[in-house]
Parts: structure tokens; sequence; C-alpha cells
């Protein structure tokens, strides 16, 4: 009996002493195959599976080694856990596509991301954009498009939320500025990735661009006339009027018209033809004096100036408003200038106006 | 006692350390807030032409309340200033109206019972005394001063727009200032000369044959003007035929023209032969002063002048006509022996013109 025990204690001697050599012939030749080797692995020592509070899930794993992450420019590796339930790095895109002087419109990226994932927007602004991060301060697109110093759960939106593919506009940003923006997604109540890579554009500075002539282009000429009015025959002056405009104004701009309010002689005077917003072939109107806008694209035209054939609009001593949009333009317009002469109005050569237009943006 | 008074110094600077700390790191981690922007604004300016003097219009939107002042730095933002190129604002008191661009436009006019606007350094319009603006709100002013704005030379300028008081909103905004006189186009027009003259008939007959009885007249006959001749028209008539007067073949009788040609006007007597033409006053849609010859016999029947181979004015009109009339009445008169027949005649020339 004593002997048999013996046996056995020597049996288990050599077992162990078997498996401590054989442990070390494992660690000292590490699972390879030709093109790959690990180099290092373990057996967990336990864990817990989705382990959740109200705003949180876990999945956790006790005895994983540790190290430092390994980063390249474009990748990183990081020992332990692998976060299998970690969304995917997001990626977004900022452009200025239409010379915005205070927006700039980001477009997400989704990378495969679930619906339901949320994400996030950091914002670095110029030259505190250094080394791939934002130096001495970080901002976040906030759920109202603006950009704040705080990033609160909020703040994080689902890509249809963020205008899906089409993206949208952070707003109240600087004119004549760089903004980086990156983004970062989480998914569910597990583990937020990293921030993706970045992505720049410049807001322009507020911009507005006005050209009035008569003629084809800008530049053509700043006359038109009337020649040789006969009573009750409306007119229209050659060449027509021409304007451009183009703003940036988010709230867009306009257009106006103002005159001395009437085609009036030197040599007589009393030679007056008054503008007035008429039909000038109408029998009962039997002088006048207006514009009305034949083409204008884009533009929303003044009712007064809007009509047809002679349906002209006043230019009084009063600025009236000719032509508004309420966005951004870049558009012109052709501006069509009428008169009509009664029996009585003096003849005369010198019949004369002189018409300003004008503009202002809406910034 | 030393101690505690030692410990309760050092607590105080600690305190006040740890502050100046929190001070620091909120300027530090929490990036100064721009204040808000004004939107929609616009300094509408009433040339944009350069070195121009214009008045202006501002209008804009304050997005919080309680603002008590305003500037417009027309230097804004720009490198190449608006003072810089030769623009400038109104120096010292600016006149403004806040009324009109409050109808005209149906927003607010800037509030304030004595709101008080300046010029200063070329480039800076002040608006104090202001009302708490109230956020939301669209406001305007009008500078109503010819010369509360110079303009520059040509290019974009970006003036900023600031509020200040309860509320810090800014905004800057963009005007942009082209070539000498480019904003404006100058009409000419030639008006036509015209002139239409007509006859409403070319016969007239007395009603029933003439009597010793007493004078007679026919009723009128209107020789039409319309001219835009702006120094008015002329009328004349003349009798250019061989033996003036109304004239019979038959009789071979002339019943002359009394009074002759050139005499003033003279009512026709009852058994006397005579014959002449009047007119009555002139009417129409548009008719000058006129001043009459020799015809005019006003309302008084039967009463007229002469008439021979010289064209003799009837009427001179100031101004324009429109369908202008000048009503012509043929009278006579016979004796008792005047030889009966029934081709007495005359012809009456009439001819018009207009003082272009």
């Amino acid at each position: 009996m004593a002997r048999g025990r013996l046996k056995g204690i020597f049996l288990l001697i050599g077992v162990t002493l078997a498996m401590v050599a054989g442990g070390a012939t494992v660690l000292a030749a590490l699972p390879s195959t030709t093109n790959y080797e690990l180099n290092s692995y373990g057996f967990g020592s336990g864990g817990t599976s989705n382990s959740s509070t109200g705003n949180y899930s876990l999945e956790g794993i006790t005895g994983e080694i540790s190290s430092q992450a390994d980063s390249t420019t474009t990748y990183t590796l990081k020992p332990g856990y692998v976060e299998t339930q970690q969304a995917n790095v997001p990626k977004v895109t900022l452009s200025n596509p239409s010379n915005y002087y205070d927006k700039l419109l980001f477009v997400l990226d989704q990378q495969g991301n679930p619906t339901d994932a949320l994400y996030a927007l950091q914002v670095c602004v110029g030259a505190d954009w250094v080394a791939g991060s934002c130096g001495t301060t970080t901002l976040y697109v906030k759920s109202d498009h603006t950009l704040g110093s705080t990033l609160n759960i909020t703040d994080y939106q689902t890509y249809s939320s963020w205008g899906s593919g089409s993206g949208n506009t952070i707003i109240g940003l600087t004119p004549g500025t760089t903004y980086y923006i990156r983004a970062k997604a989480t998914q569910g109540k597990f583990t937020e990735s990293a921030y993706g890579p970045s992505s720049n554009a410049t807001t322009s500075s507020q911009s507005i661009s006005f050209c009035l002539f008569a003629g084809a282009s800008c530049g053509s000429g700043s006359t038109t006339s009337f020649s040789g009015l006969v009573a009750g025959s409306a007119s229209a002056s050659s060449p027509n009027l021409g304007l451009t405009f183009s703003t940036n104004a988010d709230s867009g701009g306009s257009v106006y018209i103002y005159s001395t309010g009437k085609l009036q002689s030197v040599a007589h005077p009393a030679g007056i033809i008054n503008s007035a917003t008429a039909d000038l072939s109408l029998s009962g109107v039997t002088s006048g004096y207006g514009a009305r806008v034949t083409s204008a694209p884009s533009f929303t035209i003044t009712p007064i100036y809007a009509g047809s054939g002679n349906n002209v609009g006043i230019i009084s001593t009063t600025i009236n408003t000719m032509l508004d949009s309420a966005s951004p333009i870049n558009s012109s317009a052709t501006i069509q200038l009428q008169a009509k002469a009664s029996n009585t109005t003096p003849a005369a050569t010198d019949y004369a106006d002189t018409a300003t237009v004008i503009a202002a943006a809406r910034f | 006692m030393r101690n505690l008074t030692s410990n309760y110094t050092r607590w105080k600077a600690g305190l006040a350390l740890f502050l100046i700390i929190i001070a620091a790191q909120t300027l530090i981690l929490f990036p100064k807030t721009n204040a808000a922007s004004l939107s929609s604004a616009y300094l509408r300016l009433n040339r944009l032409a350069q070195a121009q003097t214009t008045k202006g219009r501002l209008v804009f939107k304050a997005n919080n309340g309680g603002a008590t002042s305003l500037t417009i730095d027309m230097n804004g933002a720009d490198s190449t200033t608006w003072s810089g190129q030769s623009g400038s604002v109104h120096a010292g008191v600016m006149a403004k109206d806040v009324a009109t661009c409050a109808t005209e436009l149906s927003v607010t006019g800037l509030p304030g019972g004595t709101l008080a606007v300046s010029g200063a350094s070329g480039h800076t319009i002040t608006i104090t005394n202001i009302t708490a603006l109230i956020g939301g709100t669209t406001y305007c002013i009008d500078f109503t001063d010819a010369d509360a704005f110079t303009t520059p030379t040509t290019g974009t300028y970006h003036p900023t727009i600031t509020e200040s008081g309860g509320a810090t909103d800014t905004t800057t905004i963009a005007t942009n200032i082209i070539g000498a006189n480019a904003d404006q186009v100058t009409v000419s027009a030639s008006v036509s000369p015209s002139f239409s003259f007509s006859l409403a008939a070319n016969s007239k007959s007395f009603a029933s044959p003439l009597s010793a009885g007493g004078a007679s007249s026919t009723t009128a006959l209107n020789a039409t003007v319309s001219t835009n001749a702006a120094s008015g028209w002329q009328m004349w008539a003349a009798d250019l035929g061989a033996s003036p007067g109304l004239h019979s073949v038959i009789a071979s009788k002339t019943i002359a023209y009394s009074p002759s040609a050139g005499s003033a006007g003279a009512t026709l007597s009852t058994g006397v032969e005579g014959y002449n033409v009047g007119n009555n006053a002139i009417s129409g849609t548009t008719c000058g002063t006129p001043t009459y010859g020799n015809f005019f016999n006003g309302a008084v029947s039967t009463k007229g002048s002469g008439l021979d181979g010289t064209m003799r004015n009837v009427v001179n009109v100031t101004g324009a006509a429109d369908t202008c009339s000048v009503p012509f009445v043929f009278n006579g008169s016979i004796s008792n022996t005047t030889p009966a027949a029934t081709d007495y005649s005359s012809t009456m020339t009439v001819v018009a013109a207009g003082n272009f």
C-alpha cells in the first residue's frame, strides 16, 4: 500500500515536471505559421457579459495582458480584449460648396454603423489644429448645429439627424476661417469609437457684387433712349437695362430703383411725362413712363414690375424694391423701360431722366 | 493666535489663488463665446458709385434683447478700409428718420425718445439712447444727411455693426462700391412734333334766304387743331376769290365784306348789305390761352370781320392743343335792292400752324 502510494507520488511529480517542461517549450516556441506568429496569448480567468446600468453596458473580462497601443498614421493596434461591440470609426467630410461665410457643410460617412448609431463631431479652428488634434480649444457641433465647448449626450445625433447623405451645416462660423472636423460614433450602450480622419474647409468672406448696364453685358453702356415718342403709342427704350447681382448673404438681397420720377424736357420744362404704374396700352392712359422686368431668373419680381406687354411700374423718387431674393443669389435681370406721350406732350428732343439702380445684401 | 492668523491668511490666499486658477481655466478651457450675430442686416446706400455723398438705411434683426446703443464701423474687418480709400461718414451729429423705413418695411423704427446719432473718425457712426432692443425684432433707421456717407473708391467693403449695452450682438456685412456713376442710367427721349387740322365741313348754308328784315347767321363750322407744339399754334383765314364776299354768278352781284378786311369786328345792320365772318370762343380737350383776331365775336350775334386775299389772323394760342376747335360763324344781311338769286356763295380758306 505504502509502496503503491510512493509510486503514485513519483508519477505525479513526473507528470508535473513533464507539464512544466512542456509549458516551457510552449513559451519558448510561440504558435506560428509560415507568415505569422502569435506573440502572446492567454486564458482569461473570468468576466461578465452585457453587464448593464441604465446608460452603459460592459463586456468584461479579467486576466488579459495589457500594454501600450501601437499606431501608424492610419491604424491603431490596441492589446487586450477585442472590442467586438465598438462602433465603426466614421468619416466626415467638411466643405464650402457655395461660398458660405458663416457655415460649412459636413457629410457623415457612417462606415457601416447601424442606423441607431450616434455620432459626435469635434471641431478645431484654424491654427489651433495641431498634429491631428485640437490645441487649446476643442469645440463640438451641438445639436442645434452651432459650435460649443461642451459635448453632451444630446449632441450625439444619428446619421439621419445629421442630414444623412446630404449632410448638414455647422452655423455661426467666422468668415475667412479654416475649420477642421472629425467624427466618432457610438452604438447602443457599448464602447464608442475613436475619432475618424479629419476634414477641413474654409469659410468665405461676405460677398456682394453688382453691375448695372444698358446693353448686353456689364460695362456695355449707361444710356438708353426713346426715339420719337408718338402720341398714343407706348414705346420701349433701347437698349434694355441689365444688371447682375450676386451675394452669399444668408438672407439674400434686393435690387432697388428710383429716379426723378419723370421724363422732362430741358428746353420746354413744361414738357413732362410722369412715371406711373399703368398699362400704357390703354387709351385712358394718355401718357406715362415706367419699367418692367422682362427676365430675372431666381429673383422674385416686385408685382408692379412683373407685368407683361405695356404694364409698367412706377420709377419715382421713392426707392422701390424691384427684385428680391431671400437666399444667396448669383443672377442677372433685364429691365425694359417704356414711355407713352400724350397729344399735348410738347415736342422736344431733350427729354431725360436719370434712373438709379442699387443693391443691398442681407447678411 | 499668531498661527491661527497666519493660517487664516494662508487660507484666504489659497482661496484667492484657487479662484484665479478657476478663472484662468475658464478662459482657457471655455473659449471666448462669440456674441450672437445680428441677422438679416443690411446697409443700403442710396448711391453705390464711388465718390458720391449719399443717404443710407440700416436694417437689422436683434437676436438678443437689451442693447441700448449701436455702432457701425465702415472700416469693419477690412485691411483696405473705407476711410483709407477716401470714404467717410458725416462728422458730428447726424440727421435720422425712423418713421419712413418703419412704414415702408413694416418693421420697427429704432426706438428711443432722445435717440442720438453721430459720426466720427470718418468711419464710425454711433447711435445712443436706444430704448432697450427686443430680441427677435427687426429694426431700421434712415441716415438722412445728404452726406451721411461718402463712398470710397471701388471695391467691396465689410462694415461691422455692433450692439452694446444689454446685448452685444454683432455682424459683418458687405457693400459693393462701383465705378463713377455706374449705378445710374441716363434715359433720354424725343417726342416727335405732331399737328393735325380739320374742318368739320366744307360747306355751310344759311338756314333760310337772307332777308332785308334782319341779319342772319349760319350755325358754327368748327376748325379743329391738335398739336404738341410747345409754343402754341395759330390760325388764319382768307377769301382768295376774285371778288371777295358773297358772290352770285346769276345776279352778277357781290355782297361785300362789312367791315372790310383788317378792320375791327362789327355787327351787321338790318337792311344794309353786308357779309362777314366771326368766331366764338375756342373750346376742346386741351386749348391754351387764346388771343383772338378781328373775327372774334364772342356771344354777340352777327358780329365779325371781313376777309380778303391776305391771310388774316383768327387766333393765336399758347401751349399745345388737343382737339381744340375754333367755331366759325358766317353772317349776312341784305337790303331791299339786293338782287334775288340762289347762288350767292363765298369760299373761305382756313389754315393753321404750330409753333414748335
